[in-house]
């Protein structure tokens, strides 16, 4: 970052919250190499205020779209009541820091997803259960159209075909057979029902992209795959056995009981959840993850990008298809003879 | 190649893991930790996948005769993948065993510990897994 960027960042913060701003220090946070994460200290009417400033590493106009389309979905959070970090304002203008950029409030916790299963003590996961259930809920009263949301496009006539297209699509443009997770793929198009709602779902509202600290839930995160759905596809992620980390027995996240998740649910959405819909959608989630870590392991054995953490998440494909597979046995097919599928 | 020679090999990788796990990684922090650990889990694949490497051939050939022959696609897996997308295996059970068998070996190698005792049976994992 230029050295007069905070003088410029300075300048542009008080436009946007209409107040005294002076930007003390901007350091970097640790991110990935498409997105540059940086920590921005500030005196916003005399008060200390922490922000967190997001910025692709390229300025190229599809990146700046992605930036600006998350800082979309996180203010339609924000304004439905989700916990998000606070979105303080969007800056398409390149001069301010070198590139369109989104500021954040900075929230505090940790968010790694084994960590905050393994650091949970006994009587904090009911309560974080529970206001993740009344978060998700939350989440789903968004329901189109939605004027700033417009990128999202029109819904899915029927959301769990269309996502086992996509799968099918991802898997052949990878160019892999991987007639195991083709087999729960089939599975899945069989079985999860059409869907009897659409609404915004985060798509990956899993353990590992919430922040908690001391057990109390502080901000949702990662809403870059946000998208019109089946609310349900959401919770069948959230219990997948794949983001449950060191505690396969609590189903909710490895953070809570399922019971308790659907009863918070239920309760704060007025919704009956369909128990064997969600439970199809967590073999769809491990063949969705699947895909997507065989994809990951492709940027390795390409080339393209030769780290060895995208080779060893490819490997995750091979348990993953495993799940989804015991997940399939053929006591698990509603076949014709029985009274036919569930479509 | 001579029996002994991939045995030999998979023992040399599994040295080298233990050499990382042992000795290189308590002594490592921070980002070199996480390099340690990564590269020693990947060794340790690498040392399963040749130590199974007879199990892992005979499952993906197993995989590989359920495809139909003769058929349009030169590779079965292709032709197979045609078939479940079509509906053509729905719930079958020896395809399912199969494919199952298949996963099973293949987590072997990149995760044994996720197998149950039933799997390892089945997939005739045992006394060949450690």
């Amino acid at each position: 970052m230029q050295a007069d960027a905070g003088a410029r960042l300075s300048q542009w913060m008080e436009g946007v919250l209409a107040c005294p701003a002076r930007v003390i220090a901007i350091t970097p946070l640790k991110g990935g190499g498409i997105q540059e994460n940086w920590s921005v200290e500030a005196e916003v009417s005399g008060a200390a205020r922490a922000y967190v400033l997001r910025k692709d590493a390229r300025a190229t106009i599809d990146a700046s779209h992605s930036r600006r389309n998350e800082f979309a979905l996180v203010q339609a959070a924000f304004h439905a009541g989700v916990t998000v970090p606070e979105p303080i304002g969007f800056c398409e203008d390149a001069s301010v820091v070198g590139g369109p950029f989104a500021l954040l409030a900075k929230v505090d916790g940790i968010g790694l997803g084994p960590k905050v299963v393994k650091d949970l003590k006994d009587q904090e996961g009911p309560e974080l259960t529970a206001r993740l259930a009344g978060e998700l809920a939350r989440i789903h009263t968004i329901r189109p159209p939605v004027q700033s949301l417009a990128f999202l496009g029109k819904p899915p006539a029927d959301f769990a075909l269309a996502e086992v297209a996509l799968m099918r699509d991802w898997l052949d443009r990878l160019k892999l057979s991987r007639p195991g997770l083709e087999w729960a793929l089939r599975w899945s198009e069989l079985h999860i029902p059409k869907p009897a709602e659409t609404t915004l779902i985060h798509r990956d509202f899993r353990t590992g992209n919430y922040m908690v600290e001391e057990g109390r839930l502080t901000a949702i995160l990662d809403w870059e795959f946000a998208c019109w759905g089946d609310p349900l596809f959401d919770i069948g992620w959230f219990m997948a056995e794949c983001w449950r980390f060191s505690r396969p027995d609590l189903e909710a996240g490895g953070v809570g009981e399922r019971a308790a998740f659907y009863e918070a649910y239920e309760q704060a959405s007025g919704r009956r959840i369909d128990d064997a819909a969600v439970r199809a959608y967590e073999v769809l989630a491990h063949c969705r993850w699947a895909v997507i870590a065989l994809q990951q392991g492709e940027r390795h054995s390409s080339g393209r990008e030769p780290l060895l953490d995208h080779a060893l998440t490819g490997k995750i494909a091979e348990e993953l298809e495993l799940m989804a597979l015991r997940m399939t046995s053929p006591d698990h097919w509603r076949l014709h003879h029985d009274g036919g599928f569930r479509r | 190649m001579s029996a002994g020679r991939p045995d030999a090999l998979a023992m040399l990788l599994a040295s080298a893991e233990a050499a990382l796990r042992d000795k290189v990684i308590p002594a490592s922090a921070g980002e070199a930790r996480f390099a340690g650990l990564m590269a020693a889990s990947a060794i340790g694949m690498a040392a399963r996948e040749i130590s199974l490497s007879r199990t892992l051939d005979k499952a993906n050939a197993d995989v590989a005769e359920l495809a139909p022959e003769p058929s349009p696609f030169p590779d079965p897996l292709i032709a197979l993948t045609h078939l479940i997308r079509e509906g053509l295996m729905d719930g079958q059970e020896e395809a399912y065993l199969r494919l199952l068998r298949l996963a099973v070996t293949r987590t072997a190698v990149t995760r044994p510990k996720l197998l149950t005792s039933g799997e390892r049976a089945m997939a005739g994992l045992n006394g060949v897994l450690p």
